[in-house]
């Protein structure tokens, strides 16, 4: 027969316990006690600033987290809808049990770089995916629009996008004329450039970009 | 008096140990109380606020279906940052820490600065993005950002007109990791810009 794990129990001692019989109880229940809180906190034993925090794991909740007059919530929650993908994301709730948001609403990852484009991406609370970066294009006559690739694929609707010649002398473009490619499964991944009637043709330009999506 | 998770000891009388057994109940109802709500008040255990201790050199990592938030260094930024690390859910990608915030904002202008999360790709990685934004109608001028980024990435202007097809063309050139300048084929002054850079911390 195994000896279970002491666990903490808050019912000791009981009232008609003798003091000396419940020495095993207190001393499980502080060293529980003391195992329990050591997990993300600065331990209770420890010569200075203990209680403070080391880190926090915030276990994923099955649901909006309830909040009272005064509160915000921070807390996990499992997104599934991005990507097909699922993970625990970071929401905040405001008080008086407010509409939840996502305020971690995606992980960020390096991209790669290449001659012809250089890309980045980053958040803003509540599932809008921040792109940015540098694009060259080769305009010439007749020829196609040069496509700007989202990376991640996961915009589902693009909310704005600003494009910007990179020059070092006046009078040398313009900035491109865009257009949104049609969504494949509801996702948008493409901007096509075109050559702005401003610039003669052939040329060659750096656009800085910045374009920011809905997840 | 410190709290002991060692006591009481079998070999004494409780009699003798009622001190030290006070002293662990005050501690941990003292200790408890920074960072969160105090025993017998309203609400009590909830975080009042948090304290990130210490910084955490090696990523914690993330085993199970939780996140986890910490603080941490950035090299060449003199604060520690908050981090966050989230489970892995993307085929083939690493569940970077993320850099969620950098230690000065400039909201009073007039070239304002906030700041967006990155990932910290490498140990030496910098981070956060910083974000700034701005107006300007002197393009003769350089723009300067401070706090200056390690690295500039881009910088847009637009101009602010109500004269259609002017001005036709607005470029901007980084200089440098902190200065760009707006270039256009109106006069200077002419026109008012509106501006926005991004750079690394």
């Amino acid at each position: 027969m195994s000896t279970p794990e002491p666990q903490y129990n808050p019912n000791v001692p009981n009232p008609k316990d003798i003091f000396a019989d419940s020495q095993g109880d207190f001393l499980t229940n502080f060293q529980e006690l003391y195992n329990a809180f050591s997990q993300n906190h600065v331990a209770l034993d420890a010569l200075s600033s203990a209680g403070n925090h080391t880190i926090i794991q915030l276990l994923e909740q099955g649901g909006d987290s309830q909040t009272d007059a005064g509160e915000i919530s921070v807390y996990t929650k499992k997104v599934t809808n991005q990507a097909n993908q699922t993970s625990d994301q970071i929401f905040l709730r405001y008080q008086g049990n407010q509409t939840a948001f996502q305020f971690i609403p995606y992980q960020i990852y390096g991209l790669n770089q290449n001659s012809t484009q250089s890309q980045f991406f980053t958040f803003l609370p509540g599932g809008i995916l921040f792109y940015f970066g540098t694009i060259t294009c080769s305009f010439a006559a007749g020829t196609k629009p040069v496509p700007l690739k989202l990376t991640p694929a996961i915009a589902k609707y693009i909310t704005t996008m600003n494009f910007c010649t990179k020059s070092t002398s006046s009078g040398s473009g313009s900035s491109p004329y865009v257009s949104l490619q049609t969504p494949m499964n509801g996702i948008y991944d493409t901007i096509n450039l075109f050559n702005s009637a401003l610039n003669s043709v052939p040329t060659t330009q750096t656009f800085y970009y910045v374009v920011l999506a809905n997840i | 008096m410190t709290y002991n998770p060692n006591i009481p000891l079998s070999e004494l009388s409780p009699a003798l140990q009622q001190s030290e057994i006070q002293t662990n109940f005050s501690e941990f109802s003292t200790i408890f109380a920074n960072n969160h709500t105090a025993f017998n008040t309203f609400n009590q255990g909830d975080h009042e606020a948090i304290i990130f201790q210490s910084k955490v050199f090696i990523a914690p990592g993330v085993s199970g279906n939780y996140d986890v938030l910490y603080c941490n260094v950035v090299p060449g930024v003199a604060s520690n940052q908050l981090f966050v690390q989230m489970p892995t859910f993307l085929p083939g990608i690493t569940n970077f820490p993320m850099i969620l915030t950098y230690n000065t904002v400039n909201t009073a202008g007039p070239n304002y600065q906030s700041f967006l999360p990155s990932a910290k790709l490498q140990s030496n990685s910098r981070g956060p993005y910083l974000f700034f934004f701005g107006s300007t109608s002197n393009i003769a001028v350089n723009i300067t950002l401070s706090p200056a980024p390690s690295s500039l990435l881009l910088a847009l202007a637009v101009p602010n007109t109500t004269v259609s097809g002017f001005p036709s063309h607005t470029a901007t050139n980084i200089i440098n990791n902190s200065t760009f300048k707006i270039i256009s084929d109106t006069a200077s002054g002419s026109y008012s810009f509106s501006w926005m850079a991004i750079g690394l911390a």
